[in-house]
């Protein structure tokens, strides 16, 4: 059994380390399609890219690329932006370093030393390429370096839970009725699923196919049903380690719960119910992050003593 | 490195021929390159609120085998001593009524803590680790500047600098055999699971608790725990219930038996300290007198390394172990004798003032280094409480070469051995911190 505010802070970092993977990785498709089609007005664009992740304070000003990457690329003090998220995950990591394993806390280390303070439009993608490569590092790390203990399950559930979300929000600002090839490759490349796609399904892409994919594809590693699979055997293992390894009335615990009905009702309802209403089912699947992480909370990083 | 002819000390020559070896441009490239593995690493301390990598000399000491065997047995000796006195201290004071000490040294020390009077540790050790400060004096031999019985840090960089040192200059450690320091935190984590508590299991559960990670020492804290493979904890992961203390894990309460602590005594305890404070844990001191768990360092330790107790520790080797002092202490004057409180004023100007609590050269006023006006100001707070200070004759340290922006240049050092005592026998560390000065020597 480990310290509850250890286990808190690895879920933390799992989290923000996802977080900072995924942020770059969509910035860079949609920062990049903004910035090569010179007939798109960038402002709506913009817009749009800080709907994804949220951002509710946007000025007009802020409806430049510019001001985007400084926003949700470079702005330390903002723990959802690339360098913010990692710096936060490294802070998270400088507190439990006895839980990490060397290996990994000097990858976050490094990584967070070599941040840009600023990044040009012209240099973006160089910027997003570090962040991406200094992720896999870290997240190769954890591994092929950690015991698949209490600690990691925490890691992982945290990184699975930010890549469900993060697709969610993706999928939600998607817009559902540009069925056009070029929106749908969009999407699947700010997914990171388009060559995954393009080798499932061979040929021309299509939207709905597209869709289908990305929430349902049982072993595509980004898919929002592979992941919350993940999800619950991480969760199913750390029960075991707490000693409730069988439970006959199916599962008491909140978090497994929580999963295991945001799996079902991806996996066993004809896709065109969730597509009826898209909108409200990818709110839905937002709210699972949240559940699980106020769940986990309850159970391992507060529990009642 | 040299003797004053110029010539190389013996005990150097290997060093000296591989270093030589080298040249100044290879040696300085390695430096850096050692200097960025630290910030790589995160090797750093707190410093101001920031975050700094902690600054490594790449020229290693030496200290011969015979040399160090002395300083061991004194180090010992000195340990031996203080853990006798505190023990005294807390019971009886046998050393007041045999005249030893007067009663004053000790009615007037806030570092004595009334709680802990009747208390005796379950193995009797209240010094588990100490770090005893030494100097070589104009004749070249080592002296004792102060003990450090509460809190001694730096040991963490003695395993990493050594660590980077064999990495970053293999050839230096080729030229002579080097003691090995990596077996500490096994050393360590057996001196405290020696003192744990008789109701502890077979293998007690040990933690280091710290102030938390904006503590500069906070490295440390992390590599000693880690290194040990116990858990890292922070006051709020610890809580007290029926006088037995417990962390807070995922799967509840757990027991906590040994508590290697490193956050300063009167911030342990609300209950019994500064009722304010947030880095403690209420109810601990109450469970340390349940014998329900036991703290490294024992708590109250303070009045062995005040530095009014420092002048009576050759006295009380004497005292306590019928032996003559291996390693003597600096001279110094004791300013409550109102004889040296006088000589001491006529010659501020020559002497080193020590404030008694303070430690690391915290308050530390260097007479010939000082301006009239801050004379002026320490003769009125001597002579307000000359209890609270020290004085030394400013000692002729020794230097060693250190690389600085321009080369190598002798600068003033000091050394710090650590040891553990595990009730059985204490352990000195065959290696040190040696602390530079950061402002050239004189010549």
């Amino acid at each position: 059994m480990m310290l509850s505010r250890i286990a808190d802070s690895m879920f933390w970092i799992g989290r923000y380390v996802e977080r900072a993977d995924q942020t770059a990785r969509i910035l860079d498709v949609m920062l990049q399609a903004i910035t090569e089609d010179a007939s798109l007005d960038a402002a709506p664009a913009c817009r749009g890219v800080y709907q994804i992740f949220g951002v509710e304070d946007v000025e007009d000003s802020d409806l430049t690329v510019q001001r985007v990457l400084d926003r949700l690329v470079t702005d330390r003090q903002n723990p959802s932006s690339v360098a913010g998220a990692l710096q936060t995950a490294r802070e998270n990591a400088r507190g439990v370093r006895e839980a990490l394993s060397t290996e990994v806390w000097e990858s976050l280390n490094t990584t967070t030393l070599g941040l840009p303070r600023g990044v040009r439009p012209s240099r973006m993608h160089g910027a997003f390429q570090f962040a991406k490569d200094r992720c896999a590092v870290v997240d190769g790390l954890v591994d092929s370096s950690m015991t698949r203990d209490e600690a990691w399950l925490f890691l992982r559930i945290g990184q699975l839970l930010e890549r469900v979300d993060m697709l969610a929000r993706n999928l939600q600002a998607h817009d559902l009725e540009d069925s056009s090839d070029a929106a749908t490759v969009m999407l699947l490349r700010s997914c990171s699923a388009h060559e995954a796609y393009i080798r499932s399904y061979r040929g021309r892409v299509r939207a709905a196919r597209a869709i289908e994919f990305l929430l349902l594809d049982s072993i595509f590693p980004r898919s929002a049903a592979h992941c919350l699979g993940e999800i619950d055997a991480a969760l199913e293992a750390l029960a075991k380690l707490h000693g409730n390894s069988f439970d006959r009335l199916g599962t008491a615990e909140p978090g497994r719960q929580i999963v295991g009905r945001a799996l079902a009702s991806l996996r066993f309802r004809p896709l065109d119910d969730i597509v009826e209403s898209f909108d409200d089912e990818m709110e839905q699947l937002q709210m699972v992050t949240g559940a699980v992480t106020r769940a986990l909370g309850t159970t391992y990083f507060h529990p009642a003593n | 490195m040299f003797a004053p002819d110029g010539s190389v000390h013996p005990t150097y020559q290997a060093l000296h021929d591989a270093l030589a070896g080298l040249g100044l441009e290879e040696f300085r490239a390695r430096s850096e390159s050692l200097a960025r593995s630290y910030l790589d690493q995160g090797i750093t301390f707190d410093y101001a609120g920031e975050e700094r990598p902690f600054p490594i000399d790449a020229i290693p000491r030496v200290i011969a085998a015979e040399e160090w065997t002395r300083v061991s047995a004194g180090v010992t000796q000195r340990v031996r001593a203080l853990e006798r006195f505190l023990d005294d201290l807390y019971q009886d004071q046998q050393a007041i009524t045999d005249g030893v000490i007067p009663a004053e040294l000790v009615t007037s020390s806030t570092y004595v803590v009334d709680a802990m009077r009747g208390y005796t540790p379950p193995n009797g050790v209240r010094i588990h680790i100490s770090g005893i400060d030494l100097v070589r004096d104009g004749a070249g031999d080592f002296r004792v500047l102060e003990d450090n019985v509460r809190t001694p840090s730096g040991v963490s960089y003695v395993l990493s600098n050594r660590r980077a040192m064999a990495q970053g200059f293999p050839e230096l450690f080729a030229a002579r055999p080097v003691r090995r320091v990596g077996e500490y935190p096994g050393r360590l984590l057996a001196a405290l699971q020696a003192a744990a508590p008789d109701t502890a299991g077979e293998e007690a559960t040990v933690v280091v608790l710290t102030p938390g990670r904006f503590n500069s020492a906070y490295f440390e804290h992390s590599l000693l725990a880690r290194t040990m493979g116990v858990d890292l904890v922070e006051a709020s992961d610890l809580v007290e219930r029926g006088e037995r203390i417990y962390m807070r894990t995922t799967a509840g309460l757990r027991r906590v038996d040994v508590i290697y602590k490193r956050t300063d005594d009167e911030f342990l305890d609300p209950e019994v300290f500064r009722p304010d404070s947030m880095l403690g844990v209420p109810g601990l001191v109450r469970s340390i007198l349940a014998g329900n768990v036991v703290v490294a360092n024992a708590i109250g330790n303070g009045i062995g390394d005040d530095k009014l107790t420092y002048t009576y520790v050759p006295d009380l080797i004497r005292y306590y172990l019928a032996e003559e002092p291996i390693l003597p202490n600096v001279d110094t004057w004791r300013l409550e004798e109102p004889e040296s409180l006088e000589e001491v004023l006529d010659r501020l100007d020559e002497l080193v003032v020590k404030p008694v609590d303070g430690s690391g050269g915290k308050g530390i006023v260097i007479g010939p280094a000082a301006s009239l006006e801050e004379l002026g100001v320490l003769r009125e707070r001597l002579q307000a409480d000359p209890r609270g200070w020290i004085a030394q004759p400013v000692v002729q340290l020794s230097t060693v070469p250190t690389l600085v922006e321009e080369g190598p240049e002798p600068r003033h050092v000091d050394l710090r051995p650590f040891a553990l005592n595990s009730g059985d026998d204490v352990w000195v560390l065959p290696g040190g911190l040696t602390r530079v000065a950061r402002c050239p020597a004189a010549r």
